[in-house]
Order: C-alpha cells, then structure tokens, then sequence
C-alpha cells in the first residue's frame, strides 16, 4: 500500500498507548492496530479528525505517500 | 426468524434428497450387475425403470445407457449434498462469506454438468430410438438456465464478499 500510517510515531511524541488513543477515539484496539499495520483498505474522515484531535496533529503527520 | 426455521427445514429436506439419490443410484448400479447374469432385472433396475428392450438388443447399448442414468443420478446426489453444505455454512447474520460463494459456483458447475450429461444421454437415446424403435425415456435438458441463474447468484455473491472486506477494513 502507497499510504503509510505513521501512528505509532505520533503516539511515542504524545507518549500516548494504542490502548488509551482507541478508546478516546472510540474504536477497538483490533481496528487500531489494522490501521497501525497498514492492512487498513480506507480510513473514515470521522476517524482521521477523532485522532487528528486526540494527538493535537494534522493529517500530514499521521499519513505519508511513499510510491512503490 | 421465519426465514431460520425455513432454512432448518430445507437442510433437513436437502439431506433427504441426498440420501434418497444415493439410494436411486446404488440401486441401479446393483441391479445392473445383477441382470448380467439375471436378464429379468434390466425389467426393473429401480422404481419400474425398464431397460429390457436396450438388453434384449445390445448389452453394450443397455450398459451405455445403464452408464448414463448412474451418472446423471450421482451428480444429482452431488449437487443435492452441495445445498446441504451451502445450508450448513449459511449465515444470515454474515451472509456474504467465501465458502457460500465457492459452494455456490461449484453448484453451477455440477448443474452444467448435468445438463451436458443429459444432452448425450438424449441424443444417444433419441439415436436408438429412431432406428430400432424403442421408447424413449429422455431426461429433462432445462438445467443450463438454472446453471446460469445460479453463476450470477454465486457472481453477485462474491461482489458483496469484496464490498463487505472492503467494508470491514474501513477504519
């Protein structure tokens, strides 16, 4: 996939667990850690803004575009 | 929960139609190796099945079609054992999962087989009934539409399996 998730960067700048993020977001830690491992096919906008706002970053900081 | 007790109700009746069609074939196939040394039983083979005229012309002839009738009752008690796993494996809470899909088009398939396996019996049939004027007991050639209905079923199936992953993995 084209699209990487940098989750687990952000959550060591906000010294954040996967655990706490997915229940503050209101997901389970199943889906988190699809998200986190890449095998995500789409991300909601209701989701990306729910952790934009939990870590206090933008989208830019979360998703990166590297071509394959 | 209708729809639950119906499809109890057609699993159970899958399977008797299974059975009763492995006992149709079992029973002709033993009855014809009995009539290669009791000509009566080609009279009878089963359930008034008579294949004496075929007999008394040609036991080559009488074997083909002998050959036929088995093949065409087995790949029924096949594709009657495919519905009672397709009921098995249905759920109506996950409808849309892989082995729904694949029993699905491997039912297709079976029905096609059927079909063309009717379509030699028949002419083969038809063939000996013109030149030695025999009855012809053809065996219904309907089943290529049922085929098809159930390819696009199986086909509509599998979108909705990759629209319900799709789905699943949408965070």
């Amino acid at each position: 996939m084209a699209i990487i998730v940098n989750l687990d960067v952000m959550l060591a700048k906000r010294k954040m667990r996967s655990k706490e993020l997915a229940e503050i977001i209101d997901i389970t830690t199943a889906n988190l850690s699809i998200l986190k491992s890449g095998k995500a096919k789409a991300v909601r906008f209701s989701t990306l803004e729910a952790i934009c706002k939990a870590l206090d970053c933008q989208p830019a900081d979360i998703l990166e575009y590297i071509e394959d | 929960m209708k729809t639950k007790k119906i499809l109890k109700f057609m699993h159970i009746l899958s399977w008797f139609v299974f059975i009763g069609l492995c006992i149709k074939t079992g029973g002709i196939l033993i009855s014809y190796f009995m009539s290669i040394t009791t000509p009566e039983a080609a009279e009878n083979l089963y359930a008034g099945l008579d294949l004496s005229e075929y007999y008394k012309h040609s036991f080559k002839q009488y074997t083909f079609i002998v050959s036929y009738k088995v093949a065409l009752f087995a790949t029924e008690a096949y594709i009657a054992f495919l519905v009672t796993q397709l009921l098995k494996a249905l759920n109506l809470e996950k409808p849309f999962n892989l082995k729904v899909q694949k029993l699905m088009q491997s039912i297709s398939y079976s029905i096609f087989n059927l079909w063309i396996l009717a379509m030699i019996h028949n002419t083969h049939v038809q063939f000996i009934g013109i030149r030695y004027h025999y009855s012809m007991d053809l065996f219904s050639s309907d089943f290529i539409f049922l085929a098809g209905v159930i390819f696009i079923f199986a086909q509509i199936i599998k979108r909705g399996i990759e629209i319900q992953s799709e789905n699943n993995l949408t965070i």
